[in-house]
């Protein structure tokens, strides 16, 4: 393109090539720094109440032997009655992130995807899943069950 | 120029990774590499480096019109970051927009930008009209972009008004009703036309849907088939110089926005209660002439009670029709402003009239 | 199968018997209300008749009456008035059981016939009790006792033949009216005399916090849930509140109040000398809206008027008010800084407004708890209230703190910005001297 024009002196042209990629460089970094609002916005904030919340239940909704899947601070957690207490744990399982089952035969805890098994207390038995399954505090007070009290 | 080692390849013969290295130069991209992969014909390249050579000097108008495409673009950016939160019901809607302003990190400045920028795009186009008008550029064979761009300030004032009732508070909601019950003063159509406005006998959720539905479908595609209606008969297309002109504007013009977002931030005000009126109802300020016009039209009852909100309407119509066909009526080819007196003449009164019936409104 | 027979017998008799009687009172029933409707068809008609004829005064009592709650409901003139409009010509002959008009210290009575009689009110679903709660008031013990004529009776208050519904607002009795329509007699000087009783009541009333919202004169307030003279001193029964009863009858509205009130110490007070009622402090007929005033000085009314000066319960006193009041001042202060916030537009204040109600709701618990005249109750709200204020302080802070911090963000960006236009600037400067030179 340029071969019809006098030839510049090579120090002109790199001289003009630092300059304008210098300036590309502080042009790009502005335009990052325009753009950090927009990656702050996707990135919603936490619920600043989250642990305040407490779910409660009618002790007749999960009778002695059954599990019930409830939304406790927007986390599928799995309540479970045994004769043994109250269970409750988170209900994603751990190793792609279903939602687990209660196995009132076997009494164990299954993920239906990839047969991951865990106890009571969450701890795995077998199958693919990488941790435990995390606890969640819930007690039974006469007739209520209340999911996130000690 | 043109004799590079792909050419001595078969055309279509594929190179793997090496390939996509080949588009490559040390400094940049192959020239006739992409023409090739992008198709563009070599007649095409050279009538667009034609328009590159400097012409004339470029207009002013042609730098607002610029300035608001980028505004454009930036309602449609910020629109679509906005629209993530926010749910178009009336439960949720005044929440969300709450939320967004007060939770979402730079929510606030999102919000703020999408809110000035609406006010910044109309003042714009307007500006562009009047400037459009003084130079007399909608004259032949400009005609369809005159129209196009008619088309686009009512599509602007359309965003307007949809965008204002997607936040569903209390002055949103009045005003709006109070504009959907414009078309009533037609007799027998007037109470159809406003069911398509409302979507049933008063602003409610049908209507906050549709209007939001509007408001990020309708109008944005409309508004993106004029703007190319409106380029298409531009000839003069931006040399350096002025692109780097052009950057000054939109650059000046985003420190506007960000400074009108940061300082004056959108508004929230309270929620839409239909059972509740506030004390003042007034729409937006580009609409502030149109509502002065029906409250002038209250005059006229001396000709019977129908008179007063039907003239008002269609008094509004005839404006709007004239503005249309300003191209055609318009028969004298002069385009400087000093050789055509009764044009400018008419232009400066109507602003005039703009102005001071906005200001009317404003202080009523 | 005989088994049977017995308990059949039993059952059919006692059928049948239980047929018979219901037969005999229903006839009876049914003959009864037929005669009434027929006088009542034809009294209608013949008495009017005549009525409309015999001049300005008695012509109008048929107006009136037509207008009236018991033309409108179909009683007609024999049902008070009794004789027989059957017979045309002498339809005040004795025996007809005609009376004309009642004289004053008959007509309690005259007008009880009907509306002490439950079975016929029931279909009104009206109250019976007004005879008996009437002889039980100081007008009925004046009627019946001393044979008083000047007492009010039942037509004084409630019209003749214009009688209306006490819902009706062109009653004499209505809600809105009964307190001038009481001040009749009892703003009567002359007519109070004999009595002696003052007549400063109706003056007193329309000065108190109930007489203002009575009169609409207060926002905000509904004048029909407002007590007027007979919600304290009771319509038919009428006479003023004992000593001990005073506290129930203002509880009968301010509920709340009365609780706190028995638990403290003014209620035993109040049973073992007989001070202070509810009027001690607030006055009876001319309630005003009571404030923290009240708990200092030594003038009627107020704490010091009982109480030694600087004596340990009136200090105490002073300490409750105070502690109002510093909750008070620390809402109003808080909320001129959220308002002045506001005036910034743009920012959200709306959760700010919302816990300033919440403390207001705080102050407005606190408040009635001043009967029982425990502290500690009332502190406990006035603390909360102040934690609010405290925690909006916190939040007002730091919106302000929010806005400078954009603000510098801005500062920074317009920076940028200003740097960058100057060397586009620049650049096209430079542009325009290669321009030149070619």
């Amino acid at each position: 393109m340029e071969s019809g024009k006098p030839k510049k002196s090579y120090l002109t042209t790199t001289r003009r090539v630092f300059t304008n990629s210098l300036m590309g460089g502080i042009i790009g970094g502005v335009i990052g720094w325009f753009l950090y609002p927009i990656f702050r916005f996707l990135i919603p904030p936490k619920n600043i109440n989250q642990d305040s919340n407490i779910v409660k239940l009618n002790a007749t909704e999960i009778p002695v032997g059954k599990s019930k899947i409830v939304n406790y601070n927007e986390i599928p957690t799995i309540v479970i009655r045994t004769n043994q207490g109250l269970f409750a744990l988170t209900a994603v399982c751990t190793h792609l992130g279903c939602i687990v089952n209660w196995d009132e035969v076997n009494q164990e805890i299954v993920c239906p995807c990839h047969a991951a098994k865990y106890d009571l207390n969450g701890n795995v038995l077998s199958g693919p899943a990488p941790k435990p399954l995390t606890l969640v505090k819930a007690k039974i007070i006469d007739d209520k069950i209340l999911i996130g009290e000690a | 120029m043109a004799t590079t080692a792909s050419n001595k390849r078969k055309p279509n013969e594929p190179l793997g990774l090496k390939g996509l290295l080949h588009w490559f130069t040390p400094t940049g991209f192959r020239e006739d590499v992409l023409k090739k992969r992008l198709n563009i014909s070599e007649n095409l390249l050279q009538k667009f480096k034609q328009n590159l050579q400097p012409k004339k000097k470029i207009r002013l108008s042609a730098y607002i019109g610029w300035t608001i495409v980028f505004v454009f673009l930036m309602e449609c950016f910020t629109g679509m970051f906005l629209m993530m939160y926010y749910h178009p019901t009336v439960a949720e809607a005044f929440a969300n927009v709450r939320y967004i302003t007060n939770i979402i990190p730079y929510g606030w400045l999102i919000r703020g930008i999408h809110f000035w920028g609406s006010h910044i795009m109309i003042t714009l186009v307007l500006l562009h009209l009047f400037h459009t008008f003084f130079k007399g550029a909608y004259k032949a064979p400009r005609e369809m972009a005159w129209l196009s761009g008619v088309i686009l300030l009512f599509l602007s004032l359309a965003f307007g008004l949809t965008g204002y009732l997607l936040p569903w508070n209390q002055i949103s909601f009045w005003a709006v009703t109070v504009v959907t019950e414009v078309p009533m003063a037609f007799p027998y159509i007037g109470h159809y036309l406003k069911l398509i406005a409302r979507g049933g006998e008063n602003v409610s959720q049908v209507t906050l849907t549709r209007f939001f539905a509007m408001h990020v479908m309708a109008l944005p595609a409309l508004t993106t088939f004029f703007l190319v209606l409106h380029f298409l008969p531009i000839k003069k297309y931006l040399i350096p110089k002025d692109l780097i002109t052009y950057a000054i504007a939109i650059l000046f013009c985003f420190g506007c926005l960000i400074s009108l977002a940061t300082l004056s931030p959108a508004p929230i005000h309270d929620k839409a209660d239909p059972f509740h009126t506030p004390d003042k109802v007034k729409a937006e300020w580009y609409f502030l002439a149109c509502q002065e016009i029906l409250a002038l039209a209250e005059h006229l009852d001396f000709l019977g009670s129908w008179a007063p909100k039907l003239l008002g309407v269609i008094i509004q119509i005839v404006i709007i029709i004239l503005l249309f066909l300003i191209p055609f009526i318009d028969r004298n080819s002069a385009r400087n402003p000093k050789k055509r007196p009764i044009a400018i003449t008419f232009l400066s009164l109507s602003y005039v009239a703009f102005i001071l019936l906005t200001l009317m409104a404003k202080f009523r | 199968m005989k088994r049977y027979w017995k308990k059949t017998i039993i059952v059919i008799a006692i059928f049948l018997s239980a047929l018979v009687l219901l037969q005999i009172t229903g006839a009876e029933a049914t003959k009864e209300t037929s005669k009434k409707k027929r006088k009542r068809k034809k009294g209608k008609v013949t008495c009017i008749i005549c009525h409309n004829q015999l001049g300005k005064e008695k012509a109008a009592w048929v107006k009136q009456w037509q207008e009236s709650v018991h033309g409108k409901n179909d009683v007609t003139c024999p049902a008070c008035h009794g004789g027989d409009p059957s017979s045309f010509n002498k339809p005040k002959i004795e025996g007809t059981g005609y009376i004309g008009k009642p004289s004053r210290l008959e007509v309690p009575e005259f007008c009880a016939r009907c509306h002490s009689n439950t079975n016929w009110m029931r279909q009104y679903n009206k109250r019976t009790d007004q005879l008996s709660q009437y002889k039980t008031s100081k007008h009925g013990k004046g009627l019946f006792q001393k044979k008083d004529a000047q007492v009010a009776i039942c037509i004084d208050c409630h019209g003749k033949h214009d009688i209306s519904g006490i819902s009706d607002p062109s009653s004499l009795a209505h809600h809105k009216s009964i307190a001038e329509t009481c001040a009749g007699c009892h703003a009567d000087e002359d007519y109070m005399l004999p009595y002696g009783l003052v007549t400063n009541q109706l003056a007193a009333y329309n000065n108190s916090y109930h007489g203002m919202i009575i009169k609409g004169k207060v926002d905000g307030k509904n004048p029909s849930l407002v007590p007027s003279c007979p919600d304290c001193h009771s319509p038919h029964g009428a006479k003023p509140p004992e000593v001990a009863e005073v506290h129930n009858v203002c509880g009968n509205c301010h509920m709340q109040t009365e609780k706190y009130f028995h638990q403290g110490e003014h209620k035993t007070a109040l049973d073992e000398q007989n001070q202070p009622r509810c009027i001690d402090c607030h006055d009876y007929h001319e309630i005003r809206y009571p404030t923290s005033e009240l708990f200092v000085g030594e003038s009627i009314y107020h704490c010091g008027f009982c109480h030694l000066m600087n004596s340990k319960p009136y200090l105490k006193g002073i300490r409750i008010k105070e502690a109002i009041e510093n909750a008070e001042r620390e809402i109003v202060k808080v909320e001129k800084m959220v308002l002045s916030l506001q005036e910034a537009p743009g920012l959200d204040v709306m959760d700010l407004k919302e816990t300033i109600q919440k403390a207001r709701r705080n102050i407005l618990e606190a408040i009635p708890k001043t009967h029982s005249l425990i502290e500690e109750d009332v502190t406990k709200h006035t603390d909360r209230a102040l934690v609010l204020t405290g925690e909006l302080q916190q939040k007002v802070d730091n919106m302000k703190k929010e806005f400078v911090t954009r603000k510098k963000g801005l500062f920074a960006a317009l920076m940028v910005i200003g740097f960058l236009i100057c060397f586009l600037l620049y650049k096209r400067w430079l542009l325009e001297l290669k321009e030149e030179e070619m």
